[in-house]
């Protein structure tokens, strides 16, 4: 029989009051920016409630109070009674800090918490209290500004944006009935009227000041609206405002698909069940005939069942942004937790990526974003002596070339002394000593397992710790690391992880008589030189001036091995791309023109080549190969290196 | 869908193999009717660069992209143009669908075990792992391949030497 003990339950209450702690805390910083957030206001209230609960069952009065009073806070937030603004949200950070030293202190000798602070707290606790009980407006604005708003220089647009900070906008419309057919529209006048429908402290007569520019010519009106106030648009009343319906972040199990999504898997359910009923007749004729037809039905139902297994892959597809969101607060704890300024800057967070493939790269990024903030992002005063702002830049990208994800997690801070890691590797006997190490196999030596230079080795993360398992991670996933970085401008890792299907944009070009297709991200522009625009050699070494700009000619039928139609630019096209930070042209005969493309591996038995990434299924049902610039401009590259000798000779002789 | 198994049973009775017979440049050769997925007129190959000469390209089938290999440069033969009876035959290789191209295909055999002899060896300047073995059939030889064994191949095989050899081996039996 389990006997009761105190200590066993207290350290239980304590790991569990924590781990609320930490939520409460997420959740409060959420609904600083988001004041509307219903969920996440019940969150916290949830978080403070089972704190205080557990608390009181311990007999921990102290504990319960505070958080009592705090509970008591957000259920004033949750009727709409306080709004989460600043003031209070920062009072409920505060309660929480001591909270915590309240709990961390449990069980530990010597005075639990400060008498004074917790006196202090409860009583402001009561001061916010007492004065939330402000009455909550909600007014309908109506905004016609004059036809003329323009010409006086003011965009009611902007008055529209730039509402006081009090003032919570519920809902906006624009009636833009009487904007006239193109051809009339005179881009000078207004056209547009406006309904807004806000929540607000302020009186009327104040929110008419605000609009009172647009009011001199044109018509403002604003309509209290607060008597049949409709649940919905009551702010943090328990329901959501529309278009900020989310789910609950409990629900991370389940996943949100697009329809168009769904409806193609169940065309292809319905494909299956048709080739499973012929199987049913066939099987009903028995003998050799069912035999035969059993043999002509399996392609069917074949091809019916990778299309489902396809779409329902295509369902596993989620935007990064699932896993790029929790950064924010990462970012703000680590670098508040390292004396740090850092900013979280997030790109391409719609690129799409497979849940499993989600998931796995998100403790991968974790390391690599505690590194960047650890060791990349220098202190304010550092920055400041090497003549960059105080506050420190961190860029989560995504974006897909080809058939890769690239996920980008890059810093502008100090970047990686290889110098340094030439002696430590050398000192741990990874390499000998005085071997020469070019940058990028310098750089390679922070993926060894248990490297790290971080002169101090910090609770947070020693540079180095944990790149090995990064590495292993993505490797493990398809994918590649690679590592860049500048001494004293920053560091920059991606990670390459493979997609298993894509739909992606493709440029159609003619070679020959063979088509092929470009991906859109790399296309600059295609055009047409002038014969004097294009300079060089006939076949090797030649450049193109493009609008002022001199890039290198690749011959695409040289790189593919076709017989083109023209070997002459001026009567063909290049297609200028871009590969990193490197341009070139692409010479093809044709544009086709531009379509979605859905890519498709070559098949398993075909080689991998490292300038085509797949292939596509034209209208025509001819397959295109999709080109990999990365890997075509690389091979064109070396080739040219190789040429170079040859190249050299007879551009001097030009 | 993985339906080789089914199928091994349907057509493996006892003692006795299905084998799908083709020919190349006049000569017949057989697959295992279990490895064939299907048989396709040609359609068109789009030509794939950088990968060796045999390998003509990939096919669209169904929405499914599968590469194809000239049988015939395969086994070192020479490979005129396509005629109207050369055809795909789509094979379920270890490493994945694929279509071999061959002249016609002209049967369907049930071979006892019993008919089938050992490939002949040919010393060590011929590789005859990729042969199961062979067969008379109507006067001819029919050479029956491990497809397999003869995708997967990295070296180039000279099967020309290999049929010489073999020929003279068989008259002199």
């Amino acid at each position: 029989m389990a006997r009761f003990d105190p200590q066993r339950l207290l350290a239980l209450f304590k790991d569990e009051s924590l781990e609320q702690l930490g939520e409460l805390e997420h959740g409060l910083l959420r609904l600083e920016t988001h004041p509307d957030d219903s969920s996440t206001l019940q969150g916290v209230f949830r978080n403070a409630h089972t704190i205080k609960g557990s608390a009181g069952s311990l007999g921990l009065t102290h504990i319960s109070t505070l958080t009592h009073a705090m509970e008591e806070l957000l259920d004033m937030m949750r009727q709409g009674d306080l709004l989460p603004e600043k003031g209070s949200i920062t009072e409920l950070l505060k309660c929480k800090d001591l909270l915590h030293e309240m709990v961390s202190g449990l069980g530990a000798e010597g005075p639990a918490f400060d008498e004074g602070r917790f006196a202090g707290h409860l009583s402001s606790i009561k001061a916010l209290k007492s004065s939330g009980r402000i009455k909550l407006n909600t007014f309908e604005i109506l905004i016609r500004p004059s036809p003329e708003v323009f010409l006086r220089g003011a965009d009611p647009a902007d008055f529209i944006r730039r509402m006081p900070q009090s003032v919570q906008v519920l809902q906006v419309q624009a009636d833009d009935s009487q904007v006239p057919a193109l051809s009339e529209l005179d881009p000078t006048r207004c056209y547009t009227s406006w309904r807004i429908i806000v929540s607000t402290t302020m009186s009327a007569q104040d929110l008419l000041s605000h609009f009172e520019f647009l009011a001199v010519d044109g018509e403002v009106k604003i309509n209290d609206s607060t008597s049949n106030n409709q649940p919905a648009l009551a702010p943090c009343a328990g329901l959501s405002t529309p278009g900020s319906a989310q789910p609950l972040k409990a629900q991370s199990a389940t996943i949100r698909v697009g329809l168009d999504k769904l409806d193609s898997l169940l065309n292809s359910v319905g494909e299956m069940l048709i080739a499973q009923s012929m199987i049913q007749q066939a099987i009903h004729k028995g003998g050799d005939e069912a035999v035969r037809s059993l043999r002509a039905l399996s392609p069917h139902m074949q091809a019916a069942c990778r299309e489902v297994q396809e779409r329902a892959m295509a369902l596993r597809m989620l935007p990064v942004k699932e896993v790029f969101d929790r950064f924010d607060r990462l970012t703000r704890e680590l670098s508040i937790a390292k004396g740090k300024q850092a900013r979280l800057v997030l790109e391409g967070e719609d690129t799409e990526l497979d849940k499993g493939m989600l998931d796995k790269i998100s403790d991968p990024l974790v390391h690599l974003v505690r590194n960047a903030i650890d060791h990349g992002i220098e202190s304010p005063e550092i920055r400041q002596t090497a003549g960059k702002p105080p506050e420190g830049t961190l860029t989560l990208k995504a974006y897909q070339l080809g058939d890769a994800v690239y996920i980008e997690v890059s810093d502008d801070g100090a970047g990686i002394d290889t110098n340094k890691l030439i002696k430590k590797a050398t000192s741990l006997g990874l390499i000998e000593q005085g071997q020469q190490l070019s940058q990028d196999e310098a750089l390679s030596l922070i993926f060894h397992p248990g490297f790290s230079t971080a002169e101090q080795v910090t609770d947070v993360s020693g540079r180095g710790v944990g790149m090995d398992v990064v590495k292993k991670n993505v490797e493990g996933l398809g994918g590649r690391v690679t590592v860049k970085s500048t001494l004293g401008q920053g560091t920059s890792i991606t990670l390459k992880l493979p997609l298993t299907l894509a739909i992606i944009d493709g440029l159609l070009a003619q070679v020959g008589d063979q088509a092929f297709v470009i991906p859109v991200v790399s296309v600059v522009e295609s055009l047409r030189p002038r014969k004097d625009e294009v300079h060089g050699m006939q076949e090797q070494g030649q450049v193109v001036d493009a609008r002022g700009e001199v890039l290198p000619l690749v011959r695409l039928h040289n790189e593919l091995n076709i017989i083109p139609k023209t070997k002459n630019p001026w009567e063909a096209i290049v297609v200028i791309v871009q590969s990193g930070q490197e341009r070139c042209c692409l010479l093809v005969d044709d544009i086709i023109g531009q379509q979605q493309v859905v890519l498709k591996p070559l098949g398993s038995a075909t080689p991998s080549i490292n300038d085509i990434s797949g292939g596509t299924i034209l209208g025509d049902g001819q397959v295109a190969l999709v080109l990999d610039i990365q890997g075509l401009v690389e091979r064109a590259r070396a080739r040219q290196i190789h040429d170079a000798p040859q190249g050299a000779d007879m551009g001097g002789q030009q | 869908m993985k339906d080789s198994s089914v199928r091994a049973a349907l057509t493996e009775h006892e003692g006795e193999r299905q084998f799908v017979v083709f020919s190349l440049n006049d000569e017949s050769y057989a697959v295992a009717a279990r490895v064939v997925q299907e048989i396709l007129e040609l359609t068109t190959i789009t030509p794939v660069p950088h990968l060796p000469q045999h390998f003509k390209g990939v096919i669209n089938l169904r929405g499914l992209i599968v590469p194809v290999v000239d049988l015939k440069l395969k086994l070192g033969m020479s490979s005129p143009t396509y005629g109207k009876h050369t055809c795909i035959v789509v094979l379920e290789s270890t490493s994945g669908a694929m279509g071999v191209v061959v002249d016609t295909v002209s049967d369907v055999m049930h071979i006892a075990r019993e008919a089938v002899s050992e490939a002949p060896s040919f010393g060590e300047r011929i590789r005859t792992d990729f042969i199961l073995g062979m067969v008379k059939s109507q006067g001819a030889l029919v050479m029956l391949l491990d497809i397999d064994k003869v995708l997967t191949s990295e070296d180039t095989i000279n099967m020309d030497d290999a049929r010489a050899y073999s020929e003279a081996q068989g008259a002199g039996a």
